[in-house]
């Protein structure tokens, strides 16, 4: 059976939102229910999607991972990285060289590595990079450091294509994508294998950041951004957060990168460009920054924007289809820019905004409405009725007595203007 | 118990999200009429064909940086291929439906396109595709589940590795190849010269290096290279003259190759040259006078280059061109330029590659690809003369002969021999 | 049937230019060359430290507004309108469509984000990238490519200067860059309007106390380097030809420069942009190609940006400015 891609989205986020909302249970049962829907409806998905979308939502999963570090860094510790893809290629590349060049290169002993290893790899040596950066990056704040990462970012494939010894230059390097364990060779496919491998990385790590995040660990990160001063004032120890962060986010970065060779087969200096590195970011913007849900939005939105967007808007009737087919970068930054102005928060916070509607007090204002409404005529009863009044009642008085009468509540319904930073959780 | 606006909210959503998700299609554009006299020929096929149409597919680097360099040849293939719809009446007898997409450049996504297209739109072979780094992350796959790639639109000359992947034909002559036989050409006819080579620093540039000085038996006194990201060459050039090179073998792209000329007006030197046939000679010629074309041919001309195409400018009172010309603007394709000239040949090939395995009576898979390989002698319209098509179960790179050809002082290519040079 | 190549190894240089003191017509050369090269850093490092000095942003957009506007200026170039065929006035109107379009920029994209955190600012001018460059793709990028775009001196004459022939083309980038920088020295020290600029980027809510109005002062930073921008694109493009990256190379020399020199300098940009071209010209001319070679010029200068970012950042000539809390 195979469906929509859409219709399969929309189904498992639609379900699995209802649950978060449904009035059954408390709060912490609400989500974490909704949460085990949604990964449900995951685990389903290798089964009803075909192989394009199936590729497609492995690759998001790995880019999950991916902006989740970014997010880290970026989002929660506030340190603008454009060269986040620096550690992704470089998680690839490892995972590359250990498994194509290993023999020639007789690094650790010419057996060759098994896959699973290599992950681990790619994530540490990601995560010394970041100690190496992330020292230096301390003196560096704001733009300054954005400027930084985005020389380091345009800088790798180019000394990556120079010293190709080691990297197979321009050329990159090939190898087979790892097979399903055994007891599953006859169950699932090539696709569906990798798919699940991605998919337990991401659920392992995201709740590994999770924990990370809502602890000591999690306020200390979003203390500094706020106000390093404070923070220090606080007793919050600031050089070794902010280095922190950049280890963590890279060990991430290394990882997304090593699932990202080992779902491709191949790795060559274009995997990970600048370009792609700047939409990381526009990534984590779009999705919600500091909000684990709106990494993961994120990486479908670089995923998906691109690959359809054309394609739908041309449904629409007063589009020339052909037009929008043969410029999909103009359609790609142009729906990036809308998102960012509808949607200052990202999706996650905009969707975090809708959750936090008062809906009872506005509900309340409905019920009282007939109850008004019998307030109003009673008052402008005195039109018609000839009976003699007492003081205290007729036309100048017109507060009805008895009657509770809310106040301007939905004011406090819209945030106020704060910063970009401040999203979800 | 409290009853959650939100609820209602989502609910609704997702009923909306449901039944336009349930409207809307992933499928290929359904087909429009067109001419089909005679019917269709009753045909083997298996994937991609039916009664009425052929499917198609195709990648290209449509967004980013270097889409605006090579995206025109997808609209130049979708316009011949509506020609050969409209006024040829498609193929044995069925439209050619063209399905493309953006490999963004990037092997990771080129490789999840070409899954679309051949599980999801189900091609019967994929065509032109283009970009080195794309086409590398398809190849494995498309192999794999023996689908055709044919007449792949990069000059790498990897594409020919018939072992490797039996089931890929390259199609423009390779960057080695131009660089070898321009290296015969120059045995020929300059074997004393000092060679001075510049080269950009990237696959083309090595390629045709690397060709060049395969086949070059002559002295090669200086080598320069800059990168794609230069902005200036003249120190390179410097370079060159001082290491006292008399001809300058200059395989760069038109923007390097007209900056090539200028230093050597402004230093009044004046070396042989000889290009790439990526360098259009009137573009050349256009960028290096800076806009006054009259002075750019002045610094061009005398120049050796190679062609395999007709020359949109130079050629355009031949009847092929002025018929190139007339389907690119009736059919939606781009301004004419040296890719669109290129796209109809590639499309033209293709055309007679999926006759051929009509005649054959065998429109599947691999029918195709042993109609391509059945070609021999085939010229394009809007091929050079002398140039033709040459395949085999052995021979994966379609066109492997270059005309050598002196610029003149209008811009044309004059030919230099009478047989362009081949290395099949 | 053509095989594989594996590749002629490439690592042997077959020239290696003769050091300094045996050629030093050649030494010299390159240092001229290096030096007009480095003027066309300097005038995009200009436009760069102008904004930075009035607004205290670094701008990821500038190299594409000045390419949308030079490529503007080619489609003026093209409507045959007798008037707009003389370089000189395209020159002009590139200047003034650039002046237009930096107080546009600002009043509707960067106001919105003026005085939130550096991460909206960062991804406002990104994104403002990424649109700039779809969109001219899409407008203009359609036919063949690159473009030519024509220049006020020809590009071909050139002047003999000791050893070295200057193309003339060059000499005005050159000229060019020069006036701009004397003319924003005096700008921003000699003139109200420049204290009055100077004062917005270093406090603005202290300037707006003094009555400054710190929008309009905004608006001109930015205008004016729209309009520099601007003319560096017309100047440039018949250098590197006209196509929709045209600009981004330069800009990375550019930043380089920009940094290097110190990002509050308008002499420092200057002078950085001509250490970064004649130092790119010495690296690809004296050193083995095995080692560094031409290739790793732009990374090499990078990784200059990133280390005097660490060292000293605010560059050779830049003042330093503390932060009070």
């Amino acid at each position: 059976m195979e469906m929509n891609i859409w219709l399969f989205l929309v189904l498992s986020l639609g379900v699995s939102g209802l649950v978060r909302v449904a009035p059954l249970g408390s709060e912490r049962q609400r989500i974490l229910a909704s949460l085990l829907v949604l990964l449900a409806f995951m685990c389903w998905a290798p089964f009803v999607l075909d192989n394009f979308r199936l590729i497609q939502m492995t690759r998001i999963a790995t880019l999950g991972l991916a902006l989740l570090g970014l997010n880290i860094l970026t989002g929660y510790n506030g340190q603008v990285s454009l060269g986040h893809g620096a550690f992704v290629l470089m998680g690839a590349y490892t995972v590359a060289v250990l498994l194509d060049r290993n023999e020639q290169l007789n690094l650790i002993d010419a057996t060759p590595w098994p896959f699973w290893a290599t992950i681990f790899v790619a994530g540490f040596l990601a995560a010394a990079a970041g100690l190496v950066i992330g020292v230096p990056a301390l003196r560096l704040s704001g733009p300054y450091l954005a400027i930084a990462t985005l020389a380091v970012m345009i800088s790798m494939p180019i000394i990556v294509r120079k010293y190709g010894t080691f990297t197979g230059g321009s050329q990159g390097l090939g190898f087979s994508r790892p097979p399903p364990p055994p007891f599953l060779e006859d169950l699932l496919r090539r696709e569906q294998w990798l798919y699940f491998l991605c998919l337990l990385a991401l659920v392992v790590m995201t709740f590994l950041a999770w924990n990370l995040l809502r602890g000591q660990f999690g306020r200390s990160l979003q203390a500094v951004r706020d106000s390093e001063v404070a923070a220090a004032a606080m007793g919050i120890h600031v050089a070794r957060v902010k280095v922190l962060a950049f280890v963590i986010s890279a060990f991430y970065a290394g990882v997304a990168g090593a699932l990202l060779a080992l779902i491709s087969g191949i790795v060559n200096p274009e995997t990970v460009d600048i370009v792609q590195s700047i939409n990381y970011l526009a990534g984590i913007v779009i999705g919600g920054l500091a909000s684990i849900m709106g990494s993961l939005i994120g990486a479908a939105a670089i995923v998906f924007i691109p690959s359809d967007a054309a394609s739908e808007l041309a449904k629409l009737p007063f589009l020339d289809a052909n037009m929008l087919r043969r410029a999909p970068g103009a359609i790609q930054g142009a729906v990036v820019i809308v998102v960012m102005l509808l949607m200052p928060y990202g999706v996650a916070g905009a969707a975090h905004r809708l959750l936090r509607l008062r809906p009872e007090r506005a509900l309340a204002r409905w019920r009282e409405a007939p109850a008004l409404a019998r307030g109003a005529l009673q008052r402008a009863s005195w039109a018609w009725d000839l009976r003699p009044r007492s003081a205290g009642q007729g036309p100048g008085q017109n507060r009805p007595q008895g009657e509770v009468v809310s106040h301007g509540e939905g004011g406090k319904a819209t945030d106020p203007e704060g910063d970009l930073t401040k999203g979800g959780q | 118990m409290r009853l959650k606006r939100a609820w209602l909210v989502l609910a609704a959503l997702l009923s909306l999200g449901l039944v336009l998700a349930a409207c809307g299609e992933e499928g290929p554009a359904s087909p429009t009429p067109g001419a089909t006299p005679g019917g269709p020929r009753q045909v083997k096929t298996d994937f991609g064909v039916t009664d009425t149409e052929i499917k198609i597919g195709h990648t290209n680097v449509l967004s980013g940086s270097l889409a605006a360099v090579y995206q025109p040849v997808t609209p130049a293939l979708q316009a011949y291929f509506e020609y050969v719809n409209r006024e040829k009446g498609g193929v044995c007898g069925r439209r050619i439906t063209f399905i493309f997409e953006d490999s963004q450049y990037s092997p990771t996504v080129a490789r999840e396109k070409v899954t679309k297209l051949i599980e999801q739109d189900r091609v019967l072979a994929l065509v032109g595709d283009l970009g080195t780094p794309a086409v590398t992350g398809e190849v494995d796959y498309v192999n794999e589940q023996r689908v055709p790639l044919l007449y792949v639109s990069t000059g790498a000359s990897k594409w020919g590795d018939y072992q490797r992947w039996p089931w890929t034909i390259g199609f423009i002559p390779d960057y080695v190849s131009e660089g070898r036989i321009l290296g015969r050409f120059a045995n020929e006819r300059f074997p004393n010269a000092k060679v001075g080579i510049l080269y950009q620093n990237d696959d083309f540039g090595l390629d045709g290096r690397n060709g060049f000085k395969q086949e070059f038996r002559g002295q090669i006194v200086a080598e320069q290279s800059y990168e794609a990201t230069a902005t200036d060459i003249s120190s390179q050039m410097a370079n060159l003259r001082a290491a006292g090179a008399d001809l300058v073998y200059l395989y760069a792209t038109p923007a390097f190759s007209a900056r090539a000329f200028q230093y050597m007006q402004q230093n009044n030197w004046r070396p042989q040259v000889m290009m790439s046939y990526v360098n259009p000679p009137v573009l050349t010629a256009q960028l290096a006078g800076g806009g006054n074309a009259q002075a750019g041919l002045q610094l061009v001309r005398g120049t050796i280059s190679t062609n395999y195409i007709l020359d949109y400018i130079a050629d355009a009172d031949k009847p092929e061109m002025k018929e190139h010309v007339r389907i690119m603007q009736t059919y939606g394709g781009p301004p004419v330029q040296s890719l669109s000239v290129y796209g109809q040949a590639l499309a033209e090939l293709v055309v007679e590659t999926l006759k051929r395995a009509c005649d054959a009576g065998d429109l599947t898979r691999q029918g195709v690809l042993r109609a391509a390989e059945s070609i021999r002698g085939f010229r394009m319209s809007v091929l050079l003369p002398g140039i033709t098509v040459n395949l085999g179960p052995r021979d994966h790179f379609a066109i492997q002969a270059l005309m050598p050809t002196e610029i003149q002082a209008d811009g044309t290519p004059r030919p230099l021999r009478d047989q362009p040079i081949s290395i099949e | 049937m053509e095989g594989l190549l594996a590749g002629l190894p490439g690592a042997m240089p077959v020239f290696l230019a003769p050091a300094p003191w045996e050629d030093w017509s050649l030494f010299g050369e390159q240092i001229v060359l290096g030096l007009l090269t480095g003027a066309l850093y300097a005038l995009v490092a200009l436009a760069i430290v102008l904004i930075y000095r009035s607004t205290d942003i670094i701008n990821f957009a500038q190299s594409e507004m000045a390419m949308f506007g030079t490529f503007a200026m080619w489609s003026i170039w093209l409507s045959g309108v007798p008037l707009f065929s003389n370089p000189w006035m395209l020159l002009v109107l590139a200047g003034l469509f650039g002046l237009g379009m930096g107080a546009v920029v600002e009043r509707v994209v960067i106001r919105p984000v003026e005085g939130k955190p550096v991460l909206t600012i960062v991804v406002v001018t990104l994104g403002l990238f990424l649109l700039l460059n779809s969109v001219a793709t899409w407008i203009w990028a359609q036919g063949e490519l690159p473009k030519v775009f024509p220049s006020p001196l020809s590009v071909l004459e050139s002047i003999k200067v000791g050893f070295a022939t200057i193309p003339e083309h060059r000499l005005l980038i050159f000229a060019v860059g020069a006036a701009a920088m004397v003319l924003l020295g005096l700008l921003f020290n000699y003139t109200k309007l420049g204290l009055a600029m100077r004062a917005t980027a270093q406090n603005p809510l202290a300037a707006q106390l003094m009555g400054i109005n710190v929008g309009n002062m905004l608006t001109v930073g930015w205008a004016l380097s729209g309009a520099l921008g601007g003319i560096a694109g017309a100047l440039i493009a018949p250098v590197v030809t006209l196509h929709p990256a045209f600009m981004l190379p330069v800009i990375l020399y550019a930043f380089s420069a920009a940094v290097l020199g110190g990002l509050n300098s308008v002499p420092g940009a200057v002078v950085g942009g001509f250490i970064i071209g004649v130092g790119e010209n010495l690296l690809a001319t004296y050193t083995p190609r095995a080692i560094f070679g031409p290739e790793m010029s732009l990374p090499l200068a990078l990784m200059l940006l990133v280390v005097i970012l660490l060292v000293r950042p605010t560059g050779l000539l830049g003042e330093r400015t503390v932060r009070k809390v």
